[in-house]
């Protein structure tokens, strides 16, 4: 070989080599980097878990390709690793996207600064209701500890959760319901999300009583529309009137209560309205933490995909 | 009896159980059932298990006006102007 010959070689050996390593740089980026969807390929479901945390609510999401929301977190500290974090973790999730307030009463925020404190999180919603609960306050004061960027939620808001999930705030808006003292109401001034993933609609409601209800309706009924419905406050009676759960027209509902509450949660009047809507009922003191998962067409119980 | 004491909650130390961080807790059972955890340092001197307290609320109107301005002030700087 002579002289020429050898070097134009070396360098198409050089030139393989460079491609080679570039196609290994490639398929290795995603995991040097970080692969914030938790290494899901899309396509793969969404999962929808409302946690047992006793007497209060937690919902998480997981979307298809790994998007993560928390609406609201309970009021139980021992829940948090064990019940709610240990969800998202076993799914490959170490940062949660977004983190949303229903509202500022205990059941449902108290241990807000314990999430924000154990976990990164990308943007922080609330309803930014006036109040004096003091676990929301002290949630609130590491919001900005930790420089997470804060959204007050108002109807007409939506974001992306991943290419094939959306989210809508239905609630609230000003001006805010108030009770008969002139006090902000803090279960009617509640976040109210549905979230959109492909086909399926999940309507999450916080404590909504009947005076939201009754503004919902009266917005947009058809914007309520779901297949699966969270029951909002814990099942009263005061909540889950027959017109809205006509609107919802959910085929499955879950009431999040603790056993053996003080209030008697969730209502005898209201599991019979429930019924009379036609919705099947899971409830996460006699079921434990409940999980769904969609696949952008339909949504089942986890563990009994593919039956009808 | 007179009329103030009338309007009081009448609660028994049920147990006194030693918390996580070994702080000594009373729970507190109100005759109507309902529970409440109390540090025993923030009891009367000489409560014990089996002790009956007397428990009487009252309004703290400042505390709550500091609160709520607290609040309100972490919301203008976290959230902007209501638009």
């Amino acid at each position: 070989m002579n002289r020429r010959a050898s070097r134009r070689l070396r360098w198409v050996i050089l030139a393989l080599a460079l491609v080679l390593l570039l196609v290994i740089l490639a398929l290795a980026l995603p995991s040097l980097i970080g692969d914030e969807s938790g290494g899901r390929e899309p396509g793969e479901l969404t999962r929808i878990a409302f946690f047992d945390v006793g007497q209060g609510l937690s919902v998480g999401i997981i979307t298809a390709d790994g998007r993560s929301l928390l609406y609201d977190m309970g009021d139980r500290e021992d829940a948090v690793d064990s019940v709610i974090l240990s969800f998202f973790r076993e799914h490959g999730i170490e940062r949660l996207d977004y983190v949303v307030s229903s509202h500022p009463d205990q059941d449902h925020i108290g241990e807000l600064a314990t999430v924000l404190n154990r976990i990164p999180v990308g943007t922080y919603l609330d309803p930014a209701i006036e109040n004096t609960n003091r676990a929301y306050l002290r949630g609130l004061q590491v919001v900005e500890e930790k420089g997470i960027p804060a959204q007050r939620a108002r109807r007409g808001d939506a974001f992306e959760l991943g290419e094939r999930t959306r989210v809508e705030v239905l609630w609230p808006e000003p001006p805010f319901i108030t009770d008969s003292d002139g006090e902000v109401h803090d279960n009617n001034n509640s976040v109210v999300l549905r979230v959109i993933d492909g086909d399926v609609r999940i309507l999450l409601t916080g404590d909504i009583e009947e005076e939201a209800e009754e503004e919902l309706l009266a917005l947009d009924p058809s914007a309520l529309r779901a297949d699966l419905l969270q029951v909002a406050h814990h099942g009263s009676n005061s909540s889950s009137t027959m017109p809205f759960l006509d609107a919802v027209g959910a085929r499955t509902a879950v009431i999040s209560a603790g056993a053996d509450n003080s209030y008697g949660h969730p209502h005898r009047e209201t599991m019979q309205r429930l019924r009379e809507a036609g919705m099947t009922v899971y409830r996460t003191d006699v079921d434990g933490t409940v999980v769904f998962v969609s696949d952008g067409t339909q949504i089942q119980l986890e563990g009994q995909e593919g039956t009808p | 009896m007179s009329p103030d004491r009338q309007d009081d909650l009448i609660a028994t130390v049920d147990e006194i159980e030693e918390g996580a961080s070994g702080e000594r807790l009373a729970v507190l059972v109100f005759d109507d059932g309902q529970k409440l955890v109390v540090p025993l340092e923030r009891l009367p001197d000489g409560t014990r298990d089996g002790s009956v307290l007397r428990v009487r609320f009252r309004l703290d109107r400042r505390t709550e006006r500091e609160r709520r301005n607290e609040v309100r002030d972490l919301q203008r700087r976290l959230f902007g102007p209501e638009e």
